[in-house]
């Protein structure tokens, strides 16, 4: 590897037929480099192997190379092909290296003479066109970082590849189209590189924060969430909005940075979830995975592990919808990514880590029949039923959550009354765009505060040392939070929980010091709701 | 306060010089002939008992006024008796043990019988503080739809006065009260919200006049406790202008929950969740299931 130019052809024996061609093999969110070896020989039965670890659609690649080729006009030669993936001790997998091998064919028969440079990436349809690939971003990255100035990728995920600077980006539709460019016949149009801050700007908000009607007090703390990264647990009776408020969370949440951006597009390139012609996750994820999903949908796996949920919401939201039916020990195992913002996961094929760090959004009913403590409904459920329903959120989860919020309720008759009082609420609540500017400014002086210490970005983040080093409280403040640990028995846990929410509460003000009020609304998110 | 005497026996006498002279009283009938206990006995126990009872189905009301309760009640030297079942029951014997009070569960069923797990741990704790658990039933008898009531005699029996916590339309609690009347003994009960469906039994035993309402100065001639009142309070003039605003609001239309109090006052939702926290704090209004009201 690495030895001579790229991807050119060994031509200095003439009686040697053997080509060279670069591509990429993608392993948890890391890229490898792989050479593309084909050597075509005179003698010998006329036969077609692939060596070098390669998995089904690896080895089924000979089937679609030889037809792929045959339909682009070139000739597929009878003669004894032996194709190496090297390092020959990766295991591969995926369609990817159907292009690099059908263009080391015809370069190595001399089908095609000339010179590719670069990285070729893609799968290829019988007829010869390329198909989408997973991963094509990781293969612009590679690229960037061996300094090579080529990629060759599918047309469809070309935008991708796209929004790295210093390479060249080939987006290729068929195996004709690259024999033409590679004989300098009729050149590929490169693609222009894709700026990334411009296609972060937009936002389009799906659900508007001032859509949600009433529910003052869940909002807020929806704004403080939002703006110190703090996990958000909503308990409420059905119809109360929970939901509504979960879907309209999104608008609130400031935009991604480049550098997050390039992080996150990482993960969805190589889970192939990046929709057809998209550069890049442009907002931050929103995941709502159902409460059916299994430990391995939501932390990653599979023989060659692939994200899970938790990865796919990195930088954004894993929005738990009905958090007491998922199953307990689904999430159980949350809790070791929560804490480490990261997941490894170790398989057969090797150990993968993802980045995990997500800001959990949680909804719960008080109670399986819904109506605990609801103002006209009554609950038919027995307090044991209660209990066993409570129990499914263990403590170590709940821990990890820092406001607890009681959804009321909503009053139809607030919402439906006269028009003139349905104006006044309206006038009252603010929309996305004026919440999400306070979340900025607070998230800006988070991002001051913690200048220095490496993936610390949120005043959720903060471990107790942190706490008392940012977190300073004047005796005023600091009694009046012993009162309140004491007259609500706030553990040593929940207190230090309650600073850092006023912290976060602070920074909205755009307050340096942190004063009474910030400490007294802080406490009243502590865990009294479950 | 829970002083041992060491009686082996785990069974005691109607003639047994420590059976509780309450329980000898000709009132309670069907007589009880002998106890079943676990735990020390100790005749100190019965001589200051006040029975907390209440429906299996508990509300937040209910837990938040069983928090202020008993706590007062420990602390004027009662005993807290019980029946050891899930709910009010249950709640009564934790934060009797909470608060360093004594405690007596009377069960429904044999001495022996197999209980739940979590009635099993407590009626533990109980016994490890100096309780006692009692029953008049043997071994294992298991319970029966009669013996309940039968139970309740005894909780009424052995107790100075009883307070119903909360109880529904068709609750035990309302078998205690009316044991209660027979053996003369004052009934309290816990009123609630009339669209509370837990509270309706109490509420009714109120109405009936079978139950005298359990106030703040009932509780207060209950222990003892007079100075309660005196110490809350500095003038309205001294608290700031906003703080005054929430409780005048809140005095004239009454208990409202902070949303509402968000859409008819000009502070956020955030100012007021924080100003009324720091207002509890100084005792001028409470929150009891989600709904501020001053006091």
């Amino acid at each position: 590897m690495g030895s001579g130019r790229a991807g050119n052809v060994e031509s200095c024996i003439v009686n040697i037929m053997l080509a060279k061609v670069k591509s990429v093999a993608t392993v948890g969110l890391e890229a490898v480099e792989v050479t593309v070896e084909v050597d075509v020989a005179e003698r010998g039965f006329p036969a077609f192997d692939i060596v070098g670890l390669g998995d089904k659609a690896v080895s089924e690649s000979r089937a679609r190379v030889k037809k792929a080729i045959e339909n682009s006009g070139a000739s597929f030669p009878d003669k004894r092909i032996t194709v190496n993936l090297a390092p020959a001790d990766l295991p591969k997998e995926g369609s990817n290296y159907d292009l690099p091998i059908a263009i080391g064919i015809l370069l190595a028969n001399r089908e095609i003479e000339g010179e590719i440079e670069g990285y070729v990436y893609g799968e290829l349809g019988l007829d010869g066109s390329v198909k989408r690939c997973r991963g094509t971003l990781l293969v612009g990255m590679l690229a960037r970082e061996k300094k090579l100035s080529a990629v060759y990728v599918p047309i469809e995920t070309a935008a991708e590849a796209a929004v790295i600077p210093g390479i060249i980006v080939y987006p290729v539709r068929n195996l004709t189209e690259l024999i033409e460019h590679i004989r300098e016949e009729k050149k590929i149009e490169p693609m222009k590189t894709i700026e990334i801050l411009s296609l972060l700007d937009d936002a389009e908000p799906q659900v508007d924060i001032g859509e949600v009607v009433g529910q003052e007090v869940a909002k807020r703390a929806a704004e403080i969430a939002a703006a110190g990264g703090h996990n958000l647990l909503l308990v409420g009776p059905p119809g109360a909005g929970k939901t509504m408020l979960a879907k309209a969370f999104p608008s609130i949440l400031p935009p991604l940075l480049p550098e997050e951006s390039l992080e996150v597009t990482r993960i969805y390139s190589v889970a192939g979830m990046l929709p057809s012609g998209t550069a890049l996750m442009r907002r931050r994820p929103f995941r709502s995975p159902h409460h059916t999903t299994s430990m391995v949908g939501l932390i990653g796996g599979g023989s060659n592990p692939m994200p899970g949920e938790i990865s796919l919401a990195h930088l954004g939201v894993l929005f738990l919808d009905e958090l007491p039916e998922f199953s307990r020990s689904v999430l159980e195992v949350l809790r070791q990514p929560m804490e480490d913002q990261t997941v490894s996961i170790t398989r057969a094929m090797g150990k993968v880590q993802y980045p995990a760090s997500f800001l959990l959004l949680a909804s719960a009913n008080p109670c399986p029949c819904g109506y605990l403590n609801h103002p006209f409904k009554e609950c038919t459920c027995g307090e044991r039923v209660i209990n066993k329903y409570r129990a499914r959120i263990s403590g170590p989860i709940l821990d990890r959550i820092d406001l607890h919020v009681w959804v009321d309720p909503v009053e139809v008759n607030k919402l439906t009354s006269t028009d003139e009082r349905r104006e006044k609420l309206d006038e009252r609540g603010e929309n996305s765009t004026q919440v999400r500017e306070r979340v900025i400014s607070a998230r800006g002086k988070q991002q001051m505060r913690f200048t220095g210490i490496r993936g610390m970005y949120t005043n959720a983040q903060m471990g107790n040392k942190q706490v008392k080093i940012f977190c300073k409280l004047s005796e005023e403040v600091k009694q009046f939070l012993n009162t309140a640990a004491n007259k609500y028995n706030l553990s040593a846990r929940a207190y230090f929980k309650v600073i850092k929410v006023a912290r976060t509460i602070a920074d909205l003000e755009g307050m340096e010091e942190i004063l009474v009020n910030h400490i007294a609304e802080a406490v009243q998110y502590r865990e009294n709701v479950w | 306060m829970c002083d041992t005497e060491r009686v082996k026996e785990k069974e005691i006498d109607r003639d047994d010089k420590n059976f509780p002279e309450k329980l000898k009283s000709e009132l309670v009938r069907p007589i009880v002939k002998k106890l079943w206990y676990r735990g020390k006995w100790n005749s100190k126990l019965f001589e200051k008992c006040a029975a907390v009872v209440g429906a299996r189905k508990m509300s937040r009301y209910g837990k938040q006024a069983l928090g202020e309760i008993i706590p007062k009640l420990c602390g004027a030297g009662y005993t807290i008796v019980s029946g050891l079942m899930y709910g009010v029951d249950q709640e009564a014997h934790k934060l009797t043990l909470e608060c360093g009070g004594c405690a007596i569960a009377v069960l429904g069923y044999g001495i022996n019988a197999r209980m739940e797990e979590e009635a099993a741990r407590l009626a533990g704790k109980i016994v490890e503080r100096g309780g006692l658990i009692l029953s008049e039933y043997s071994d294992i008898t298991s319970a029966r739809i009669w013996t309940f009531p039968q139970r309740n005699r005894i909780v009424v029996g052995i107790s100075d006065v009883i307070v119903v916590a909360e109880a529904g339309e068709k609750s035990g609690s309302l078998n205690t009260a009316s044991w209660a009347r027979r053996m003369n003994k004052p009934v309290y009960a816990i009123p609630g919200s009339v669209f509370s469906p837990t509270s309706e039994g109490t509420n009714w035993l109120v109405a009936q006049g079978l139950a005298k309402a359990l106030t703040v100065t009932e509780l207060n001639t209950l222990t003892h406790d007079s100075n309660a009142k005196t110490q809350q309070k500095n003038s309205l003039e001294q608290m700031e202008e906003r703080e005054r605003e929430l409780i005048t609001k809140l005095k004239v239309e009454g208990p409202m929950g902070v949303n509402e109090i968000a859409r008819k006052s000009n502070l956020s939702a955030g100012e007021i969740l924080g100003r009324l926290l720091q207002l509890e704090i100084k005792g001028w209004v409470v929150e009891e299931r989600g709904m501020w009201k001053a006091v």
